[in-house]
């Protein structure tokens, strides 16, 4: 039995000032997000302070289980869980160009606006990245299923360069990443058969919104 | 119930170790699980591939229509080639394939050509009709089909319309090929006993042309679309063609994309139809087309060097010399 | 004739399991993590994060009154009997410590020190996040996390950093009372603002003969054949005393005063 007195008390009360200075000192909001948010998210340091985590936008994504929303868990950074993030692997986001055009249910549901509305020619995610080492085009060639998924033009194009293999010089066909005018839907990772994956959907360039309240 | 105990620090990291060790432990079963959750052994079955029945004198018919009614086009191109009854018998369970792997309108089967080829098949009175498609890897087929217009047609004429990539039933089927020994499809292809291939006459930035030959690749799961680009994209087309051969097909040739494709390219009207009982030959022909209208010199033997015509037709999948095919063209206006 | 005592004696631990996977499968159809719940079209917000958003002042809070409003008038009312009876991870531990014979880190609390343990922690988890401007506790709240490991399944990606967190706590919470005891800010809260709740254990002097069996059982290890006001309020009214009573001297009275033998 372990009886708490006092002195106990004093030492509980002390701690929590201590953890409570350190967690001032030491905890900090990202300013630039590490994830891919859904669309219509606010700027990241203002999206963390009115996202409840309350998970609503990732089920309206998902009712049956297809959308690409989840949580972000601990690996994503401890003051990110329970934010979403676009899982592109899982399935693209299909806010432009796809069933969630001129909907946006992740968009609906959110009850703080962290997310609002925005219309479809403001959405971009974020961009893509190109990973040439793990690319079938660049490595043997007969695959440009990024550039025929792509359903913006000019996100995607197709260049011919001259390598090496063999030791012979033989051209091939090689997509090429224009991150401008990517929107960030992730369609080209979903469909890239290379495993592991030659494409990564990454936070560069996303557009947020300003809140203005 | 036990009595309360006095627990050495010791002993309480141990239970903290040992809790932790049972997460993971039960995290990684249940990864492991995730990834065989696939069955181990799927039982590779047969299909029987049928002769061509559009043939006259042992050389296959290729039909070429040109007019502005559509509906009347798709009618006189198969009766050219010897009338929908040949191929169809009144039990039979008939899978269309028309193209709907985008949501733009340009890049896949005009719905009017759908329609015309459901009305041109329902006079035979088969047993079922059924339209089916997986679309290109990244895209929703559901929404392909709202998009385009496909599911009104589909609607209209009370045909059941599968998303292929919303069904489980994956099965193993045997193929006559040089690469790929066995191919995934689903059941519901599988069941079929007639192939209706209703491809769009497109440029390909991969393939060089995606007709009908290229159009049976919507019966896989995506998982085998991938393995394709892996291996040899030209080679694994013939292999699927050997042994789900479609037994007619129909291209859609009204609006053609030339100069880049699969999702985006120059479109230019022609108002054709083609149909053939031989996907390479009618590939041959709609490949020299669209070299043609692209003003490009010696279309034929620009079609002749295509590596996938080549590969299935020296598998058998269908004839590619020129003079060996009976070519039937008809102006409608 | 059914008498509830004796359907309660012997099928306790089927009667919480049921609860359990009823709430399970309730979260899995509603699709929803553990801040806002939306039944029928009520949401009903958490009141340790209702507490934090008072607190830092959150701009949304204006949208949420009835939110907070009504699941704070069920703490009134049934203050910690929610542990016991609703709160998944309080359900879980007594499921696991019914069958697991494991060695545990058992404190015993008497006085005012079962009040005023409970009110420091919520104190210190108010005071953090009033210092960061931010309901920090969410980030590593275990019942957070069993929610969101459940709306994972539910859209089918379970992401496995949550799972292990979920499976650490679950053990730790078991191993020790002191969680639900003192440390738990729900249970705080519950405790505070469920003084003069509407469930209480009452204990017949006449009948009891001073086994200490409730005591040795109770999992708070509360002083239960004379209570406190103290031990009222924290009483989770788990009924695990009532169950292995010898001479079934307790019972379940419904009043809302807080004094022995009183009738409402």
């Amino acid at each position: 039995m372990i009886r708490l007195n006092r002195r106990e008390f004093i030492k509980i009360i002390v701690a929590s000032v201590v953890m409570g200075t350190l967690a001032k000192l030491f905890f900090r909001l990202p300013k630039e997000s590490k994830v891919v948010r859904p669309p219509g998210a606010i700027v990241e340091e203002e999206f963390l302070n009115k996202c409840i985590r309350c998970g609503k936008c990732v089920a309206a994504c998902s009712t049956d289980g297809s959308g690409t929303l989840e949580t972000c868990g601990y690996l994503d950074g401890l003051s990110l869980v329970g934010t979403p993030k676009v899982n592109p692997i899982k399935a693209p986001c299909e806010a432009l160009f796809g069933k969630c055009e001129g909907v946006l249910p992740c968009v609906k549901a959110c009850p703080t606006k962290a997310l609002v509305w925005v219309e479809p020619h403001q959405i971009k995610l974020g961009s893509v990245e190109w990973i040439k080492e793990r690319c079938i085009a660049f490595r043997k060639g007969g695959c440009l299923v990024c550039y025929e998924t792509c359903p913006v033009d000019g996100a995607i194009s197709v260049k011919e360069i001259i390598v090496e293999r063999h030791g012979k010089f033989i051209k091939v066909k090689v997509p090429e990443f224009n991150p401008d005018v990517c929107i960030g839907c992730g369609r080209c990772v979903n469909a890239c058969p290379a495993a592991p994956k030659a494409l990564v959907l990454t936070s560069k360039g996303a557009r947020r919104v300003i809140p203005r309240d | 119930m036990n009595p309360p105990q006095r627990i050495s620090r010791r002993d309480f990291i141990k239970m903290l170790i040992g809790g932790a060790a049972v997460a993971i432990g039960i995290g990684m079963v249940w990864h492991v699980w995730e990834r065989l959750k696939r069955p181990a052994e799927i039982e590779i079955l047969e299909r029987k591939v049928k002769e061509n029945v559009f043939v006259e004198n042992g050389k296959p018919l290729v039909s070429i229509v040109r007019g502005k009614d559509v509906k009347k086009a798709v009618k006189v191109a198969v009766d050219l080639l010897g009338g929908i009854n040949k191929l169809i018998k009144s039990d039979d369970v008939v899978l269309l394939k028309p193209n709907v792997g985008f949501s733009n309108i340009d890049a896949v089967t005009t719905p009017e050509v759908l329609a015309a080829v459901i009305e041109v098949v329902k006079e035979a009175n088969p047993k079922k009709i059924v339209i089916a498609e997986s679309a290109v890897r990244g895209r929703d087929t559901t929404f392909n089909f709202n998009a385009t217009g496909i599911a009104k047609v589909a609607e209209k004429y009370e045909i059941e319309l599968i998303d292929l990539k919303k069904s489980k039933n994956v099965v193993k089927v045997k193929t006559r090929g040089k690469l790929l020994k066995e191919i995934s499809t689903y059941r519901e292809i599988y069941d079929a006993d007639v192939i209706i291939s209703i491809p769009k006459l497109k440029r390909h930035v991969e393939a060089v042309t995606t007709i009908s030959l290229k159009n049976m690749m919507g019966i896989l799961p995506d998982s085998e679309k991938g393995l394709f680009h892996d291996l040899n994209l030209h080679q694994c087309i013939a292999d699927l063609n050997t042994v789900f051969k479609p037994d007619l097909c129909i291209v859609d040739a009204t609006h053609v994309m030339t100069v880049s494709g699969p999702g985006r390219g120059k479109m230019v009207k022609t108002n054709t139809i083609l149909a053939s009982g031989d996907p390479v030959a009618v590939d041959l022909i709609g490949s020299k087309i669209i070299f043609e209208l692209e003003g490009l010199d010696k279309p034929l033997e620009r079609a002749y060097n295509i590596p996938y015509l080549k590969e299935a037709a020296g598998l058998g999948v269908g004839v590619m010399e020129v003079d060996k095919i009976k070519l039937i063209e008809k102006e409608l206006d | 004739m059914i008498s509830f005592r004796r359907v309660i004696k012997s099928n306790l631990l089927l009667i919480r399991l049921m609860i359990f996977i009823i709430i399970i499968v309730t979260m899995l159809y509603l699709k929803t993590a553990c801040s806002l719940i939306t039944i029928l079209g009520i949401s009903l917000m958490c009141p340790i994060l209702a507490l934090q958003l008072l607190l830092i002042n959150h701009p949304a809070l204006g949208t949420f009154t009835l939110s907070i409003v009504i699941p704070m008038l069920i703490v009134l009312i049934f203050g910690r009997a929610i542990c016991g009876w609703i709160c998944p991870l309080g359900l879980a531990r007594s499921l696991i410590n019914s069958k697991l014979r494991l060695k545990r880190l058992v404190f015993h609390i008497s006085g005012k020190a079962i009040l005023v343990l409970p009110m420091v922690s919520l104190v210190t988890l108010l005071f953090v996040s009033y210092l960061t401007n931010y309901p920090i506790y969410c980030l590593v709240c275990p019942l957070g996390a069993f929610y969101r490991v459940i709306l994972g399944l539910s859209v089918m990606s379970l992401d496995m950093s949550l799972l292990l967190y979920l499976v650490v706590s679950l053990f730790i919470i078991s191993l020790t009372n002191i969680w639900c005891l003192g440390l738990c800010p729900h249970g705080a809260l519950y405790m505070i603002l469920g003084r003069f709740k509407l469930l209480r254990v009452v204990n017949d002097e006449s009948k009891c003969i001073h086994c200490n069996l409730c005591l040795r059982t109770c999992p708070l290890r509360l002083q239960i054949q004379k209570p406190t006001e103290h031990e009222y309020a924290s009483c989770t009214t788990c009924l695990t005393c009532l169950t292995k009573c010898p001479r079934d001297s307790l019972t379940v009275k419904v009043s809302f005063t807080n004094k022995m033998g009183d009738e409402c």
